[in-house]
Parts: structure tokens; C-alpha cells; sequence
């Protein structure tokens, strides 16, 4: 039977810790005590042997397989600032951003070329979208006037101007316009209620009790124009400006 | 906690997946060598080995930076040791019970290298001795840090430590891997 405080001395020597005057505690013990003796050497060799314990390397897919199971998501940087140029950057927004702006836009054409009067383009807003020949941009130009306002969508060469008043007097509107630009329609279209005069480069819209409409022109070029509007009620002109069209 | 290893898990919690990655490159092959010591199994090893990483990962905001990254680690290597040792050796008893096997020892041992022979012993020790024997002779913990990796007082670090060792040498002498002249 062996001391347990020779036992904790022999570990002490095992572990590097024991101090000169433990370890000649220890060694006169042991030179006394055969059984303790023993017992030192073969936890000293035990311990050697461990030495022997082989050490294998890994399959070499090992750390493949670590990274692949671990899910990166949690520290990643949350978007704070979830603005147009920070969402542009994600490519796949990129994509699913062209697909729903060209929705947009086929709506919009849709609308500008085919007269169906269900389709209400005032809603209709976009900014960017693809088209075969580059990226087009969908300007929109609000006109605020004391009785109605106009709202201007260009699409490329499209021009269209949305026109709301609120007012059940005459509403006259007068627009004049360079060569490049030509009046192509008016929706909801002519009824009894809206009078068209035009000519080249000027028309004008006289309208009563018709709260809203919208004049469709073409621009032939890409050329800067400048159109002219003036809105006149009660023989009085409320409004008059020029808008420079790209 | 060296320097390098303060900047990576800074750099991961910043939402730098790729400084993570550093870290699995840097103690993956650690990790599994002493799961493989404690288990034998170089499934299990590399099981361990997955488990302390996506728990090192989701618990890094945790992480107290007063230990060392790596013994924190091994902490997490040790706790994921205890648990699949657990249910390998509630499955090795019902095994033991079908298995009609009867071999020699002597046989068994002759054809296995020493290294074998040893990680056969170090089997046969209880996990919880199994544990302090492994960690103190290959990574040379201090009896603190070695309270801290096995989440036990001090006391009982040496107490398995030095009833691990002397288990240990019973089994090599029971086993004939060694035999002292006296």
C-alpha cells in the first residue's frame, strides 16, 4: 500500500511540477519502499507509453465538410440602409429588377400603343428598365397648378402627359412643341365633352367638366426639346411653363 | 488566446465567414486527433470534429475571451466527447450482451502494434478518467486549465488524473503490454 501522498508526489514528477525537496522526499521513499518503487516505475512507463499512441490524420474532405455544415448566415452584415444603389448591388435583385421593371415597361407600352381605356396609367411608375439597346429611363415630371396638377412620363421617345384638375369650369390647356415631337392621341378619347385643336407644333385641349385625361406624343429623335404648357381657366392663365424633354 | 486567434473570431463576428474558415483550417486536424484518442473511431472522430465547429460558430458571440480560444475549443471537444461516448457505450453493452466471442488476450495482442495495444488500454479506461489522461500528456494543461476544459473543481482534476494514470498501468499489466521484472 502506498501513500497517498507519494502517489501525488510521483504524478507531481509525471506533470513537471515537483520541487527539489518533494522529489528527494520522493527518492528516499522510494529507496525505502519497494512496493513503492514498483508502483513509480510502472506509472512512470505507463505514462511513457502513451507517447506510442499513434496519431492519424484526418479523411481529406474532413475540413470541406466542416465548412459546408456550418450555416454562415449568423454574423453576417444585416443591409441597415436598404436604398435603390444598395439594393442594386445584389446581383440577384439585379435580375429579378430587370424582370419586374420590364414588366413595367410592357405595361407601359402596352398601354401607350393600344387604346384600352381600363388601363389607368397614372398608377403606372418605374425607374430603369433593359431593353435591347441599353437601359431607358421612365422620367416622371410632376406640374402642380393652382387647380389640378400634370404628371409627365417619358419612356424613351413616349411622352405622355397625365392631366388632372379639379375644377368643373373650362379648362383649357395649350401646348407647344418643337418639330421633333408629334401629338399622337388623347385618352379616354374625343367625346362631346373635350374640343382638340392642333396644328405641327401647337395643340390645344379645351375641356369641361372632364376632370382628367392624357396626351400621348412621339418624339422622333433623342434630340433635347422643350414644350411649352400653358393652362388657361376663365380666361385667366394659371399656369405656363417649359419642360425640357430628353 | 493568441493574437492572431483575437483577431479571427473579431473579424467573424464582423460578418467575415471567410476568417472563420481560418479557424477551421488552423485546429481542425488538432481537434480530430484528440477526438480520435478519446474515441477510437475515426467516424466518431470526424463527427466530434464537425460538431465543435458549428457549435464553436453559433456560440462565438459567447465566447469569453479570458480563456484561451483553443482550450475553449477543446472544452467543446470534450463536453461532445462525454455526450457520444455516452450513447456508444449504452449501445456497446447491449452489443457485449449479443456477442459470444471469446478470444485470447494473448492472441488478440499479438498482432498489434504497440500504439494499438496502448489506444486499446486507454479504451478500456472510463471517459472521465480517459479525459484528463489524454489532454494532460499531449497538451500539457496545467490542473486549472484542465479544471476549466472538463468543468470540474481542481481537486477533481487530480484526483482522475492520478487514478486515469494508475487504471491506466493496471489495464497494460492485465493486458501483458508490459511486465516489470521486481
Amino acid at each position: 500500500m502506498i501513500h497517498k501522498k507519494y502517489i501525488a508526489l510521483i504524478n507531481k514528477e509525471i506533470d513537471g511540477i515537483i520541487s527539489t525537496a518533494e522529489k528527494n522526499n520522493l527518492d528516499e521513499h522510494l529507496l525505502k519502499n519497494p512496493d513503492a518503487k514498483n508502483y513509480y516505475n510502472e506509472i512512470i512507463l505507463t505514462n511513457n507509453y502513451l507517447s506510442f499512441l499513434p496519431d492519424q490524420e484526418p479523411s481529406e474532405n474532413l475540413k470541406k465538410k466542416i465548412i459546408n455544415s456550418i450555416n454562415f448566415n449568423k454574423y453576417s452584415p444585416k443591409i441597415k440602409n436598404k436604398n435603390l444603389w444598395n439594393l442594386l448591388a445584389a446581383s440577384k435583385f439585379k435580375l429579378a429588377s430587370t424582370f419586374a421593371a420590364g414588366v413595367i415597361a410592357g405595361i407601359i407600352v402596352f398601354a401607350l400603343f393600344f387604346d384600352n381605356n381600363n388601363v389607368n396609367l397614372k398608377n403606372v411608375s418605374g425607374t430603369v428598365i433593359a431593353s435591347d439597346t441599353g437601359v431607358k429611363t421612365i422620367r416622371e415630371i410632376p406640374i402642380k397648378f393652382p387647380i389640378g396638377n400634370i404628371e409627365l412620363k417619358q419612356l424613351g421617345n413616349n411622352i405622355r402627359l397625365n392631366v388632372s384638375s379639379n375644377t368643373d369650369q373650362n379648362f383649357k390647356m395649350m401646348i407647344k412643341y418643337p418639330g421633333n415631337i408629334e401629338f399622337n392621341n388623347i385618352k379616354p378619347g374625343f367625346d362631346g365633352n373635350i374640343e382638340i385643336s392642333k396644328s405641327k407644333s401647337f395643340l390645344q385641349v379645351s375641356s369641361s367638366r372632364v376632370r382628367q385625361y392624357s396626351l400621348l406624343f412621339i418624339k422622333s429623335n433623342s434630340d433635347y426639346s422643350e414644350m411649352q404648357i400653358k393652362i388657361i381657366t376663365s380666361d385667366e392663365t394659371v399656369y405656363e411653363h417649359n419642360v425640357t424633354i430628353r | 488566446m493568441d493574437r492572431d486567434d483575437k483577431i479571427l473570431v473579431k473579424e467573424c463576428l464582423a460578418g467575415n465567414n471567410s476568417s472563420f474558415e481560418a479557424i477551421v483550417e488552423k485546429y481542425y486536424k488538432i481537434i480530430y486527433r484528440f477526438s480520435l484518442k478519446i474515441l477510437h473511431d475515426s467516424d466518431d472522430a470526424e463527427e466530434i470534429t464537425q460538431i465543435v465547429f458549428i457549435k464553436a460558430y453559433e456560440n462565438l458571440s459567447s465566447y469569453n475571451s479570458k480563456y484561451k480560444f483553443f482550450s475553449w475549443l477543446y472544452r467543446i471537444a470534450v463536453n461532445e466527447s462525454l455526450n457520444l461516448s455516452k450513447k456508444r457505450s449504452y449501445t456497446e453493452k447491449i452489443n457485449e450482451g449479443l456477442s459470444s466471442i471469446d478470444e485470447n488476450p494473448d492472441e488478440i495482442y499479438d498482432h498489434l502494434e504497440l500504439g494499438e495495444k496502448i489506444q486499446d488500454a486507454l479504451m478500456e479506461l472510463d471517459i472521465l478518467y480517459r479525459l484528463p489522461v489524454v489532454l494532460k500528456h499531449f497538451m500539457d494543461y496545467s490542473y486549472k486549465e484542465l479544471s476549466y476544459l472538463l468543468g470540474v473543481p481542481e481537486k477533481t482534476v487530480k484526483s482522475r488524473l492520478f487514478t486515469g494514470r494508475q487504471l491506466l498501468k493496471d489495464i497494460l499489466i492485465k493486458n501483458k503490454v508490459f511486465q516489470i521484472d521486481t
